[in-house]
């Protein structure tokens, strides 16, 4: 990804090197948490590097706006930003594939027929290391966006309310109803999945 | 309460923002139900799952990656004289003004084998001007006085035409940091230069014979004196020059 920058303005008070180191001191803690984030709103580990890369760029060029020592939920949301534009770009650009299509179930190939075809670009296939959480994780692979980062900032980086609050953008009663709906429907797609699983077993 | 709102109830309860008389409905409504219970069961099983293994960690390409990408946009964001290669240069110019300066101060007391170089280009570079001298003479009741005002020293001037070392003339000279004064004579067809230029006195007269690159240098010191002779002339004849003046 490339991306543009502005000059430095001529009246900068603080010289540039110790603004990055201050930078990384402060940014860098948070890179897993970002890349995790990034990952499970776009599905794609190659893709997630690209996108943490631009945020952290981003969050550079805009450093000196933000203030105190924790910058998480101020980082989390560009990272949030710059996936969801990717993912808006790559809706825009590409055939739009199912979500059910998104992962694999753990024994094999789908013979269910909900696979794309062989012409379409191929999903990502998620490489889930636990063999009991994988159906959990990919309950939360078949979430909508949305819910699975409300899921992932909470249950995932435990987060308080009030950071994921500021990180979505969202007034606080949005964020707790939201993640008790996201419990839910976690629920819902686990059992979905359960059965699917049971099912092909058979 | 139905189960349908208790699992709502569960899902948000989990966090513990229930009102206690609403926590104490869902808890006798779950201590009779089943399925309500195993539906709790259910969901703190998941989101433990997802606490123990959706979490991923950055891969190690990542960080070396994103390093390399802050350090391009940095370079790219700098004002010139901030960026890194350039502050570089500078610290490099620093050192290099630094160590000539330094070597230039150590050469104004330089031990005669520093000064060798240094006389041995200006014979040569002597040679190749149209003329090795500015005044031309052999009277060194002319020569030694056109020194005064270009050289704050006195420099021995001696013709020694009757020794076969006419004195052709004088020239004003720059070595070892300092100006100096130099002497062109001859012997048959080769031109000798004799540079002179003032040295701390010295415990004791000190003489050294170099021969390179088919030159001989003689350099001594007398009388608070510093004296080069530099030809393509033989050491001996030289030395000779040397006791003569």
């Amino acid at each position: 990804m490339t991306i543009g920058w502005n000059k430095t303005p001529p009246g900068r008070i603080e010289t540039d090197m110790r603004l990055r180191t201050r930078f990384e001191q402060l940014a860098l803690p948070h890179l897993d948490a970002a890349y995790t984030l990034a990952f499970w709103l776009v599905r794609s580990r190659a893709d997630a590097q690209d996108i943490v890369q631009e945020a952290y760029l981003r969050a550079l060029r805009a450093f000196d706006t933000v203030h105190g020592p924790d910058i998480k939920p101020w980082l989390l949301t560009i990272v949030r930003n710059v996936a969801y534009r990717f993912l808006s770009n790559k809706r825009r650009g590409n055939n739009v594939i199912p979500i059910e299509d998104a992962f694999l179930p753990r024994n094999g190939d789908a013979s269910d027929g909900s696979m794309p075809a062989s012409d379409d670009p191929s999903p990502e296939i998620l490489l889930i290391d636990a063999e009991q959480s994988s159906l959990a994780l990919a309950a939360l692979a078949s979430l909508p966006p949305l819910h699975r980062e409300v899921l992932v900032l909470r249950e995932v980086q435990d987060m308080s309310y009030a950071d994921i609050a500021q990180t979505l953008g969202a007034p606080l009663g949005t964020v707790m109803s939201r993640l008790s709906r996201a419990r839910a429907e976690l629920r819902a797609r686990y059992a979905i999945i359960v059965e699917k699983e049971g099912r092909d077993a058979v | 309460m139905r189960c349908e709102t208790a699992r709502d109830l569960i899902c948000v309860g989990i966090d513990g923002d229930l009102s206690a008389t609403r926590t104490q409905e869902l808890r006798d409504h779950v201590a009779g139900c089943a399925d309500c219970r195993n539906f709790a069961r259910e969901m703190n099983a998941l989101r433990e799952d997802l606490r123990q293994y959706a979490g991923l960690l950055a891969p190690p390409t990542l960080r070396a990656d994103l390093s390399a990408a802050l350090d391009a946009a940095e370079r790219d964001q700098l004002p010139f004289q901030r960026r890194p290669i350039v502050r570089q240069a500078m610290a490099m110019a620093a050192v290099c003004l630094l160590s000539v300066f330094g070597t230039w101060t150590f050469l104004r007391e330089a031990p005669p084998a520093d000064a060798r170089a240094e006389v041995l280009t200006a014979h040569i570079r002597s040679l190749l001007q149209d003329s090795p001298i500015q005044i031309a003479s052999s009277d060194s009741h002319t020569v030694r006085p056109w020194f005064n005002g270009r050289v704050e020293f006195a420099p021995v001037v001696r013709d020694l035409t009757a020794d076969g070392f006419p004195l052709i003339g004088g020239r004003l000279d720059y070595l070892a940091g300092r100006r100096v004064a130099a002497l062109v004579y001859k012997r048959r067809l080769h031109v000798v230069n004799v540079f002179i230029w003032p040295t701390p006195k010295e415990a004791h007269d000190t003489v050294q014979t170099i021969q390179t690159d088919g030159y001989s240098l003689l350099t001594w010191t007398r009388g608070g004196l510093r004296f080069w002779a530099v030809s393509d002339l033989n050491p001996m004849e030289l030395a000779e020059l040397r006791a003569l003046l």
